[in-house]
């Protein structure tokens, strides 16, 4: 018995301190640095709304306005109740392997959670289908059958947010993850669109050492996110005078929409092309493009840290830089804030967000593996498992 | 009739030139053989579209059947069974759900907008219930070239996805043109009623052309499957309106019993052609989408509005 707890001791030491190592590697040293650029600058109600953050945390805010609102903690007064706890999952799509690397991590979080009796059964999930009346009445459902915690990924900003109101009233935590809503009872949790588009568009004028054409690569229209990754990306570029925006192409976050796309933007721009800052797993598809055209390959940055990126950077030997949006570190980072506010802990605000992961040449090692494929459509997970440390996500929060 | 057919493909030429005046540079080898790729994968993918108007009915499922052919495809071969069995079975269950549409449409009554609607529903659902949204897997290196704008067929520097549209073409407007099925196709469609009292099989014709339909998507599906290198079940999206588009700008009747795959060939390139011209001029997808609909207006004002050729003695 001794040695069996004596072991799960050393196991859980030695973990923290790779996570601690592997956090503040992610903080201090990141490998792009947007000092020195000017970036999007709040009005003055949103930059009063700053303030009830941390110093410390407001550089990872910059632009947040563009995808989510901050306000006080909706849970400031809530008690939480006593374990084992009912965790739900109010999920609007699982068509895709994002989502599914996300389920997975959640039920395996519950079940861990199951084992130390802290959780009362298997994780109970609802899912939409993109249909945000059928997610509403989901959530409803999941209130009234005695959650007590539930994360859900909302398909729109405004349409939960009566079935949220109503769980808030009745003690059952909700807490967006990905995708934040606008009414104010929920917490959100995150990561900075802006601030991450920010970082890869400086990496891609950085590796072109601040000259050369460059054209975007877009998201899906008319969405938060394809906006504020759009005008990220512009933002960045405009300190760079010998860098010259040649164009934009709608990638849709698909590869063959981007690679569609990015053909007929070869066939009508002749010139010679240095960058593409992509908004999301369209840059193996432009880089084939390019292959195909026999042109020569441009700098070329990810967005999401899919594994066919890592494949094809390795397979051709090109210059790495990625953010990492895997759904398993979204859905941890989203359980973490809530198993920290059931253990008492308070958020300083109601949506927390994040900085990104960054995949470089430094770590890359310990990103890629050997089983990766460009045609692979998995998301190379955090070698920690993890978005930020837990020393990183300390200070979202006050002690209660 | 054919001063609609002469104006499309007198398009053809002028948009060239016009694109060739418009974007300095444009009209270099890659260039044109890329379009011809992303033209083929729509003209590909509207034979079936093309074949169901020509009925009267219209066919909603191509996007859904192209998603299933994708995601098989890449699960399967990547699963170990050889490409050509699994070119056979994802043609063949195709075949079956479009031969499905086909029957049910007739049996009930209902317009194939309905029917190929809820098949598409079905049939993207039971891909997500089957994979559970994992859409693992891989394509032979082959598959990749034969859609890859720097392919070759033989010694001819063109991928062979091009080439295979063309010969499909040539195939399809010889059947249209000189063959017993031809006939009975435009005739189905020109007067469905007269057709019966002319005891021609209406119901199989339905069946034939939903099933040739659905077996014309799912090669999309597999050939997109090469182009993108990766599976997608929502990757047959854009193809709902496109290949009506096609079918439109080429001039063939939404009403039935008038137009040819001819037609519809002249329609892919004539779109495809116009959308690059408004990716160089810089446009938008969104501003591309309005030009597009004045598009088809204008060709609409400019092959002018013929009766239904049922009520044409």
């Amino acid at each position: 018995m001794i040695w069996k707890k004596l072991a799960m001791l050393g196991a859980i030491l030695f973990a923290a301190l790779q996570l601690s190592a592997g956090g503040l590697q992610a903080a201090d040293n990141s490998a792009v640095s947007l000092e020195g650029i000017k970036l999007a600058q709040p009005s003055p109600e949103q930059a009063k709304a700053l303030e009830l953050l941390p110093e410390a945390l407001r550089p990872y805010y910059v632009g947040y306005w563009m995808l989510a609102q901050i306000g006080e903690n909706p849970y400031a007064n809530w008690q939480p109740p006593k374990a084992p706890w009912k965790f739900c999952y109010n999920d609007s799509y699982q068509g895709n392997s994002w989502r599914q690397e996300a389920l997975a991590r959640y039920k395996a979080l519950v079940a861990d959670y199951q084992k130390e009796g802290r959780a009362s059964g298997d994780l109970v999930v609802t899912n939409s289908n993109n249909d945000i009346n059928v997610q509403l009445s989901q959530l409803n459902n999941l209130v009234r059958e005695g959650c007590n915690v539930i994360l859900s990924i909302p398909s729109s900003p405004t349409g939960l947010c009566s079935g949220i109101k109503d769980a808030h009233d009745k003690g059952v935590l909700v807490v967006t993850v990905e995708s934040p809503v606008t009414c104010p009872d929920a917490i959100n949790v995150g990561f900075n669109e802006y601030f991450v588009a920010a970082k890869t568009a400086k990496w891609v004028a950085d590796s072109l050492g601040g000259k050369g054409n460059v054209f975007l690569v877009n998201g899906i229209p008319g969405l938060a996110p394809t906006l504020a990754r759009h005008q990220a990306a512009l933002d960045v570029l405009a300190n760079f005078p010998d860098i010259k925006v040649v164009g934009e192409v709608e990638g849709q976050w698909t590869p063959s929409i981007a690679k569609t796309n990015t053909l007929k933007f070869l066939a009508t721009h002749p010139q010679q092309i240095d960058g593409v800052v992509d908004s999301g797993l369209a840059a193996v598809s432009v880089w084939q493009a390019f292959e195909q055209f026999g042109r020569p390959l441009p700098k070329i940055n990810g967005f999401v840290g899919e594994c066919s990126y890592l494949a094809y950077v390795k397979e051709k030997g090109l210059p790495v830089y990625s953010a990492s949006q895997s759904g398993s570190a979204a859905i941890r980072t989203g359980f973490e804030v809530a198993t920290r506010m059931l253990d008492g802990q308070k958020p300083v605000v109601s949506t927390l967000l994040m900085p990104l992961p960054e995949i470089t040449p430094a770590n890359f090692d310990q990103w890629y593996k050997p089983d990766m494929t460009v045609q692979s459509s998995c998301f190379a997970d955090p070698p920690d498992g993890r978005r930020v440390s837990p020393e990183f996500l300390d200070q979202y929060f006050t002690k209660g | 009739m054919t001063k609609s057919l002469l104006i499309a493909y007198a398009l053809i030429p002028v948009l060239f030139v016009l694109i060739m005046v418009m974007i300095p540079g444009f009209g270099t080898w890659p260039s044109i053989v890329s379009l011809l790729v992303i033209a083929s994968l729509l003209g590909i993918a509207s034979i079936g579209q093309t074949l169901t108007v020509l009925l009267g009915g219209i066919d909603l499922s191509i996007p859904a059947i192209i998603g299933l052919a994708n995601v098989l495809t890449v699960r399967w071969y990547g699963a170990g069974i050889p490409f050509p069995l699994v070119v056979l079975m994802v043609v063949g269950i195709a075949l079956a759900i479009g031969a499905l549409n086909g029957i049910l449409s007739r049996l009930l009554d209902a317009h194939p907008l309905l029917v190929t609607l809820a098949v598409s529903f079905m049939v993207l659902g039971a891909v997500l219930v089957y994979t559970e949204g994992q859409t693992i897997g891989t394509v032979p290196d082959y598959l990749l070239a034969a859609v890859s704008p720097a392919g070759h067929t033989g010694p001819i520097p063109v991928p062979p996805i091009v080439v295979m549209w063309f010969a499909l073409t040539i195939i399809l407007v010889l059947l249209e043109q000189y063959s017993v099925i031809g006939r009975l196709l435009f005739a189905t469609g020109a007067n469905e009623h007269s057709a019966r009292l002319a005891l021609v099989p209406v119901n199989l014709i339905w069946t034939l052309a939903f099933a040739a339909s659905a077996g014309c998507s799912a090669i999309a599906g597999i050939l997109l499957a090469g182009f993108s290198g990766g599976a997608d079940a929502s990757v047959g999206q854009p193809y709902l309106f496109m290949t009506v588009a096609a079918v439109v700008v080429g001039g063939t009747a939404l009403l039935g019993g008038s137009g040819s795959y001819g037609r519809t060939f002249a329609g892919t390139l004539l779109i495809t052609q116009i959308t690059t011209l408004l990716i160089g001029l810089g446009f938008s997808d969104r501003i591309q989408q309005i030009m597009l609909g004045l598009l088809i207006i204008g060709l609409v004002a400019l092959y002018g509005r013929e009766s239904h050729v049922r009520n044409q003695i």
